[in-house]
Order: C-alpha cells, then structure tokens, then sequence
C-alpha cells in the first residue's frame, strides 16, 4: 500500500489524464456531428464534457497537495499558470456543460449561440493542452 | 533593475523547485531499495551509498536555490 502522500500525488496525475483527454474527445466528437449531421455524436460529446468536468475537482484538489506539500507551496511561473488556466478551464467546463443541460438544442439551431458553444468546446482543448504541457514539465 | 537578470534568476528558481522534490524521490526509491536488500550486504551498502548521494544532492540544491533567492530580492529591491 502506497503511503498517502504518494497516493494522492498518483490520484492528481490519473484526474488530469481524464481532463486532459475527455474534452479533446468532445472536441473530435462535436467535429464529427458537425461533419456527419449525427446526434449520436452531439449527445457523446455532452455526456465526455459531464466526465470530464466531475475529474476537475479530484485533478485540482490533489494537484493543490501535491504543490503545498511536495514543492512546499512555493511560487513560480509554471504553478502561477496552472492555477490562472485551471480557474479559466473550470469556468469555461462548468459554463459549457451547464449551457448544454439547460438548452439540448442548442448544436440545431442555426444562431451565433451554436457557433459559440463550439467555440467554447474548442478552447477547452486548447486550454487543457497548456495545462498538460505545464504538467509534464515535472515529470 | 536588469529585468533580464530577473527574469533568468526566476527561471534558474523554478528549474530547481522542479529538481529538489526528483532529489528526495530518488532517495526514497533508494533507500526503499537498500531495505529490500537485508539479505545481500554489498547491495544494501551501494543502495545506502546512493541514497546519501541524492540527500547531498537536495541539500545542495536547496542552498543554491537560497542563494538564487536572495539575488533575486536583492535585485527586485534595486528597482522599488
């Protein structure tokens, strides 16, 4: 059995490899709804967000141990941004998918709204691809 | 204030905050190594040997970073 400390390190990089991989799905999924026409598509790339969004509090929660007791709390650049960009990320996420629960037409209508909620589904990618890239620079 | 200098201390800081916790690591993974091998002295003596080295590698770093440190809000005072 591995010591709490080292477990809770394994936990925050298991939670980010969901984040960092769910929402590049969504985004491959609303791409491939956007080119076949397919529901199925839509309805996966909601139902990836949802899984997506409930590891953020497990990958933050861990990864905020993690740097308090690991690298003693210490500032730099690479934390400053991880916390700037997880903020950012999780608003966006939570926005996104609350979006999507309260409106499930929203990719059928033909308004800006629809051109928007991609938009969003996009920089969650692009976000959490600079949150991976800062990540791996511990590894 | 050379805002160049300030910039390649924070850069030299953080690529020690990033190797300081990999010391400590190492350590631990050696010393875990030296209690797996009670039955094999010379073994448990190199994995010993390996585990000091990575602690005085650590105490090493966390005295340059120290230093780096102090440059660094020595240099930040001149530009107040």
């Amino acid at each position: 059995m591995l010591p709490l400390k080292k477990l809770i390190v394994h936990t925050h990089h298991i939670a980010t490899h969901f984040t960092n991989a769910l929402f590049p799905v969504s985004a491959a999924l609303i791409t491939l709804y956007l080119i076949t026409d397919k529901p199925s598509f839509e309805t996966a790339c909601y139902y990836s967000m949802i899984f997506g969004l409930m590891s953020i509090p497990v990958a933050y929660g861990s990864g905020f141990y993690d740097w308090r007791t690991r690298f003693q709390g210490r500032r730099t650049f690479i934390f400053d941004h991880k916390v700037v960009f997880g903020i950012i990320f999780l608003i966006l996420a939570s926005i996104v998918v609350i979006w999507r629960s309260y409106d499930g037409g929203i990719m059928y209508s033909v308004g800006l709204n629809k051109w928007l909620y991609v938009t969003l589904v996009y920089s969650l990618t692009g976000i959490a691809t600079w949150l991976g890239y800062l990540g791996g620079k511990f590894i | 204030m050379s805002k160049e200098k300030i910039r390649e201390l924070k850069k030299k800081i953080e690529a020690l905050v990033i190797a300081i916790p990999r010391e400590l690591e190492a350590y631990e993974f050696y010393l875990d190594l030296a209690e797996k091998s009670a039955d094999d002295a010379p073994s448990k003596e190199m994995f010993m040997f390996l585990a000091k080295q990575e602690l005085f590698h650590r105490d090493h770093l966390e005295k340059m970073m120290n230093d780096l440190q102090s440059q660094l809000e020595e240099e930040l005072k001149k530009g107040k």
